[in-house]
């Protein structure tokens, strides 16, 4: 990984602009060689009711502990909900960081942008450090920006579905139009699609179910950990303009055999 | 007494902590956040907690999510 490139978010100077998930693990440990294989420094959880039958194996077990946590509020259906799941989650004592996932929609688990807004204000006002998933709207954007968030996490297409960047011309909307990083989560189904997202300019790229749900996610971990970085070195030097015809790469003169002009 | 522990009824004795509710549940506190009747309370209050006739209380940990 490219370490002089340093992505700095939430009080934190992170090394990868990988983030990971734990979400859809056929087997959980694996989560600590993906995290390993991907260089990824930043993984999400989810927070649930203790399995009272005591079935459920604790994730945090395989979570390394440099890893920085971030807890999602998916359950949550509006801001209120987020809020609580939130907080619950701050008193782990395991950070500050929250992913707010408002979600009502159970066919395409759309984001609900004006709970996320409300959501992101109250948080950020209690000290959180704010990163909300939300679907790639401009005023959306602005509204959590407005409302303190570190970054804006707009989807590529809809969670766990691996159809990429179908949002790519509103995403490189925010991108230009916004200061705040902007972090591509969901969707993203191939590393191509995580480079892809980075040369546009993305700040980083938030993978779960593509990793997880690989035959060997630990392989896949690191072909998106490269992919990231390659996708962000691609933007950092700058790529050569796009044209319709032809630029030939080699001389267009001194040929074998070419036929000087008549003196 | 009962109360109830993330929606289903339990019995238990009166004047139980929530410190010794969990080590009965085999339940690491360590791991665990919880909200008493829609409060939370702080990891460092399980043991000084008591519970009463009544109570609903939700026991919550992180698992595997996106």
């Amino acid at each position: 990984m490219n370490h002089t490139d340093i992505f700095e978010i939430g009080g934190k100077r992170l090394g990868s602009r990988l983030f990971t998930g734990t979400g859809k693990y056929g087997n959980d440990a694996l989560i600590a060689p993906v995290c390993e294989s991907s260089g990824s420094e930043v993984i999400t959880v989810a927070l649930r009711r203790v399995d009272l039958d005591g079935k459920v194996d604790n994730v945090m077990r395989h979570i390394p502990p440099h890893m920085t946590l971030l807890p999602n509020t998916s359950g949550a259906r509006n801001a209120d909900e987020a809020v609580r799941i939130a907080r619950l989650a701050r008193a782990m004592g395991c950070g500050d960081w929250i992913k707010i996932e408002v979600i009502s929609d159970n066919r395409y688990l759309l984001p609900d942008g004006y709970e996320t807004a409300k959501a992101t204000q109250i948080l950020a006002r209690d000290g959180f450090v704010v990163l909300p998933y939300m679907n790639p709207d401009l005023y959306v954007a602005r509204s959590l920006a407005d409302a303190g968030a570190a970054a804006i996490m707009p989807l590529g297409a809809p969670i766990g579905t691996n159809r990429g960047l179908r949002t790519e011309e509103m995403i490189r909307i925010l991108i230009e139009e916004m200061e705040l990083p902007i972090i591509v989560d969901a969707g993203i189904g191939t590393p191509s699609q995580a480079c892809q997202a980075m040369e546009m300019g993305a700040a980083a790229c938030l993978v779960n179910t593509a990793i997880a749900t690989a035959a060997d996610p630990v392989l896949m971990g690191r072909a998106f950990g490269r992919a990231v970085a390659a996708g962000r070195e691609a933007w950092l030097a700058g790529p050569g303009a796009v044209a319709t015809l032809a630029q030939a790469s080699s001389p267009l003169t001194g040929f074998l055999d070419q036929t000087e002009g008549a003196s | 007494m009962h109360i109830t522990v993330n929606g289903r009824t339990q019995d238990i004795e009166p004047g139980r902590t929530l410190h010794e509710l969990l080590l009965s549940m085999n339940l690491d506190p360590s791991v665990v956040v919880a909200e008493l009747n829609q409060d939370i309370v702080p990891c460092e209050k399980f043991v000084s907690t008591s519970l009463s006739a009544g109570d609903r209380l939700e026991l919550l940990s992180f698992v595997g999510g996106g």
